[in-house]
């Protein structure tokens, strides 16, 4: 995936606007099958799986005993009783050595690394469910009906794709996994339908603006889920005692000695990861992700902050050599498709 | 003025050649490395320097690049147009999007900056 194709202005707007295409085949994709399946994710994940239906998808953790995160992910369910787990690239590694551990005292339930099998195209954008319709045709459904976090098998010149209703961006859109030799025919054809090709200059700018986490930014072992302020995608009255639990249930009672706020400038000037936040002087934080956004013509950024510190509405960023003034924002920073205004 | 016709530095600035006040810039190399640049940390005007000394950052998301003086000299005036468009920079690198004025000190400094034929030299033109 190159950092930009036309140039990350353009394709940002393009995915905002109408709708850009990202090249993901890096990310991960794993298959948890056995009969002891569901117990083995009911007791690794902080999400409750017992109710997810079939071609039902779930946003979760795969955490250490600290509460920390090695990596967040989607977890489907599959028809056949699988789960089918896609992953970010750069901890695929991680993610199978954690899950082998975790699935020790499982001994029916097999890890599959299918990482190779599927090539990853995302179509995000007000116009990438038109543009699904007409570039894959299916019986009985039309993409644009069905709704976010669901995952469905079609059939692409004879080859078994999914369409995964999912993305990174805010907008509408899925990600469509192809085998990787289909890859480059089914990218110019949406090419040709007038999606604008999008690299990863332009996948970070719509996710922060989006106010989504990158793991290795605002997500780390040494970060749990409720200090991100992602505790809406824990399940607190699931009954199993996952990795990490008394942890992140003692931070949801007690306040978590860190939280996550998201800050915008008055100046056009991004912000970058690492970056100290300051509030009357003090040193209280750090920026995480930090970028400009095209929607608001300010810098932005997302900032792990003492909890004691949290609730402020002014911060100070020392950005380079100078101290900028900002103010809490909302999450997302800009009306998305997913999240109007 | 023709890009042809101003004076480079390997840094990737440029400076006009001739006049009392100078305007300087990034050059189409520079700009086109960095991507989109979407803020400019102008200066002061009537702040004084010396050759080499950062006068300004340009900044696109993913980068963020000190600009130099390529002469010492005076910053007489700075380009507010960036302010609200700093893509400027991108679409007229040589021209609209022109950084500072500059004052030289010693007119003579400049006999050390490139042409252009040198500068596409140094960068594989």
């Amino acid at each position: 995936m190159p950092v930009s194709y036309a140039g990350q202005l353009i394709e940002h707007q393009a995915t905002r606007q109408q709708v850009g295409i990202f090249d993901v085949s890096h990310m991960g994709q794993v298959v948890v099958a056995g009969n002891a399946s569901l117990e083995f994710l009911q007791n690794s994940f902080p999400s409750d799986f017992s109710t997810l239906k079939p071609g039902s998808s779930k946003y979760t953790f795969l955490l250490n005993d600290r509460g920390g995160v090695v990596d967040d992910l989607i977890v489907t369910a599959l028809p056949d009783g699988k789960f089918f787990l896609v992953v970010n690239a750069a901890n695929l590694s991680r993610d199978l050595h954690r899950l082998g551990e975790l699935a020790a005292r499982f001994p029916t339930v097999s890890i599959e690394n299918h990482s190779e099998k599927w090539a990853m195209i995302a179509v995000q954008g007000p116009k990438a469910m038109d543009v699904l319709d007409k570039v894959f045709p299916a019986n009985q459904v039309t993409w644009g009906n069905t709704p976010p976090f669901t995952l469905q098998d079609m059939m692409y010149e004879g080859s078994c794709c999914q369409i995964s209703r999912t993305g990174y961006t805010g907008e509408h859109g899925a990600e469509v996994l192809c085998p990787p030799s289909l890859a480059p025919r089914i990218w110019k054809t949406l090419v040709a339908e007038g999606c604008v090709p999008s690299g990863l200059a332009a996948r970070d700018s719509l996710r922060l603006e989006a106010g989504y986490p990158l793991h290795g930014n605002d997500l780390s072992e040494d970060i749990t889920p409720v200090e991100a302020g992602l505790s809406w995608a824990i399940s607190w009255n699931k009954t199993e005692a996952y990795p990490g639990r008394e942890i992140l249930e003692a931070q949801k009672k007690d306040g978590p000695p860190r939280r996550r706020i998201a800050l915008v400038s008055q100046t056009r000037k991004p912000f970058r990861k690492g970056e100290v936040v300051t509030h009357q002087g003090r040193e209280v934080g750090v920026v995480t992700s930090g970028g400009y956004s095209p929607g608001r013509e300010r810098g932005i950024a997302l900032a792990l902050v003492d909890g004691a510190e949290a609730s402020h509405d002014e911060y100070t960023i020392l950005s380079g050599s100078r101290s900028l003034e900002c103010s809490r924002s909302r999450l997302p920073f800009v009306p998305t498709g997913l999240k109007p205004a | 003025m023709a890009k042809e016709k101003l004076l480079y530095t390997d840094s990737h600035e440029w400076m006009e050649p001739e006049g009392d006040v100078r305007r300087v810039g990034i050059s189409e190399h520079a700009q086109h490395l960095l991507g989109d640049i979407v803020y400019t940390d102008l200066p002061e005007v009537g702040m004084k320097v010396e050759k080499g000394d950062e006068i300004l950052v340009v900044e696109s998301p993913k980068a963020a690049a000190d600009v130099y003086a390529p002469v010492s000299g005076e910053i007489v005036e700075v380009n507010t147009a960036l302010e609200s468009d700093p893509s400027l920079v991108n679409k007229e690198p040589h021209d609209g999007g022109w950084l500072v004025k500059i004052r030289p000190f010693d007119p003579a400094e400049q006999e050390k900056m490139m042409s252009w034929n040198q500068y596409q030299d140094l960068i594989g033109g």
